[in-house]
């Protein structure tokens, strides 16, 4: 990341970061959201080892691998997980927003195509978000769990290098593993 | 937009999240998948992810009149089930007589033994006892050798136990069956209980050298279960001399180190009638599960008792009275939640929740009255194959 001669407002929970995508869109976002992208927090901590503290500019920190629309999706995502400096909420809170948080996720997937998971999963990775990989990469193995042999292949991009009767022989030992599976 | 192309740590962190059917499937993929899921590190890793979830809850059901044993299977422990026609025990269903579940359940593998329905004065045939080695998840089995005892003719031998565990310092399955002797025509000490052990790795039993100056109350069904790599079984020792009555306690068989130990039964207050026990787990201590043996009592209570320490005797603690309860036969153990798990005197599953106190029937879609709750494990597929003896790593 290169290094701007802009300085970072001093920590605070209502404090700000722009992060500017790919397709040069610039997102505001709060900082304890930001955090949750741990490459984005060490862009944020090598920041802070620096001398100069200039109040009232916020930082921009490039990120040209991640797509906006894909941004927006995984801030959006960020923004529902519990908040490590949240107060501690009581047992019906507690409750109550995991049932938002779960409503959420269902609408979130149920708009999402494949295809989209795939760059959720690529971004999230670049961003090193943990909370954010482990949710799509469970929704991609949901995805996949009940498809065939040609669909998986055809959505990785692999190439079977099986022989032909090597995959039939294959394919009638486990036949069982084979039944039941989504049309293609 | 990203390509289809992502790491391949990132392949196989999605990879390891679907259930052994899929990747059963998916081997077809192209042969690099093929090796991954045969990876002794891919393999745990898979493990890992579906033992963190609620595991499912396996439940054998046996037949009153021909013994007849089956298994349902209920995602969570607390759904109706159905008779899973995959569950059935790929063998013994011939000439089945006992079919029990040897303590738990493995890294995704579970031991079954079928023991001869014996008439009396009938001497035990070596062929009559099977043990076979079961993942069902990868629908594969492998029933173990059989070991011949040799002894003089005019002495007598029983099985009185056999064990099911993991050695997780060789990283193997092992099996350990006790043999005990007696000998009319002797006055005297009879000869020691020989002890064998089966490795899956060298696909043989070998004898060890081991002291064991105790009978065990072989029954998987009530007193044995597999807790810290080791499998225990409830036992007593005579005292002498006679007629000092026995003294009850748990033997412990660790599978590293293939040697016995005793762990003592707790203290119980004054206790008048006939108490039965349950031997299980629960929250990763030894529990037991004290309940009266009279007949005659519609409403029954059960004292659990938890070892806080294990093989401390001092720390046996009454932890809960749960009770009255009606209509039930008798406790079976303990869920993965700590539901505790216990059979309806029509012989299905009933589980009782401690936080709420409410119980709950476990139907199971296809299953006729005749058959009757016998054992529940929690179960956790695996990829883990038997067969081809692939080392599961930690």
């Amino acid at each position: 990341m290169s290094n701007t001669s802009e300085n970072p407002k001093p920590s605070s929970s209502s404090a700000k970061m722009t992060l500017k995508t790919s397709d040069n869109e610039l997102f505001e976002v709060e900082e304890a959201v930001a955090m949750k992208f741990c490459t984005v927090k060490q862009y944020f901590e090598d920041e802070k080892d620096s001398d100069v503290a200039a109040r009232g500019s916020t930082t921009v920190i490039p990120l040209p691998n991640v797509h906006s629309a894909v941004l927006a999706t995984l801030i959006s995502y960020g923004k529902k997980l519990p908040q490590s400096n949240a107060v501690a909420d009581n047992h019906e809170e507690e409750e109550t927003k995991k049932k938002e948080r779960k409503k959420y996720e269902q609408g979130l997937l149920k708009n999402l195509m494949p295809g989209e998971l795939l760059d959720l999963i690529s971004a999230a990775n670049y961003l090193d978000f943990k909370e954010g990989l482990e949710f799509f990469n469970q929704a991609l193995a949901d995805h996949i769990q009940n498809k065939s042999v040609e669909y998986v292949r055809k959505f990785f991009g692999i190439k079977n290098d099986y022989e032909p009767h090597e995959e039939e022989k294959y394919r009638e030992e486990y036949a069982w593993a084979f039944e039941g599976v989504d049309e293609d | 937009m990203a390509s289809a192309n992502l790491p391949e740590s990132l392949v196989e962190d999605i990879l390891s999240r679907l259930p052994v059917k899929s990747l059963k499937r998916f081997t077809c993929v192209n042969k690099s998948w093929s090796t991954l899921f045969q990876n002794p590190g891919f393999i745990a890793k898979h493990h890992r992810h579906f033992s963190q979830k609620n595991p499912t809850l396996l439940v054998s059901h046996r037949e009153l009149i021909t013994k007849n044993t089956v298994l349902s299977s209920h995602p969570v422990s607390n759904d109706n089930g159905s008779l899973d026609l995959n569950l059935e025990t790929p063998f013994f269903n011939d000439d089945m007589q006992e079919l029990n579940i040897l303590g738990a359940c493995i890294n995704g593998v579970i031991c079954l033994y079928d023991r001869p329905f014996l008439i009396s004065n009938q001497h035990p045939n070596d062929d009559l006892y099977r043990i076979a080695l079961w993942n069902p998840a990868i629908r594969e089995f492998k029933v173990l050798p059989t070991r011949h005892v040799h002894c003089p003719s005019h002495v007598d031998y029983t099985y009185e136990g056999f064990g099911f565990g993991y050695d997780h310092k060789s990283n193997d399955f092992k099996v350990v069956r006790i043999v005990s002797f007696w000998d009319d025509s002797i006055v005297g000490p009879d000869r020691p209980p020989l002890v064998e052990v089966y490795t899956l790795s060298t696909d043989s039993w070998r004898q060890i050298d081991t002291v064991l100056d105790a009978s065990i109350l072989s029954d998987p069904c009530k007193s044995e279960i597999y807790l810290n790599g080791a499998y225990h079984w409830l036992a007593y020792r005579s005292e002498q001399p006679w007629p000092h009555g026995d003294t009850e306690l748990i033997i412990s068989f660790d599978m590293s180190n293939e040697v016995f130990q005793i762990i003592k039964m707790p203290e119980l207050e004054d206790v008048s009638g006939m108490i039965l026990k349950n031997f299980s787990v629960l929250n990763d201590c030894l529990a037991l599960i004290f309940y009266s043996a009279e007949e005659t009592v519609t409403a029954k209570n059960f004292d659990i008792w938890m070892m806080y320490e294990y093989g401390v005797k001092e720390s046996w603690i009454k932890q809960f009275v749960v009770g009255p309860l009606v209509g039930i036969e008798r406790p079976l153990g303990f869920a993965k939640n700590g539901e505790l798990l216990l059979v309806g005197n029509n012989g299905l599953v009933v589980l009782y929740n401690f936080g709420s106190g409410e119980t709950k029937k476990l139907e199971v879609g296809g299953l006729p009255d005749s058959f009757h709750a016998l054992q529940t494990i929690a179960y956790v597929e695996s990829l883990v194959s038997i067969t081809s003896r692939i080392v599961f790593q930690n």
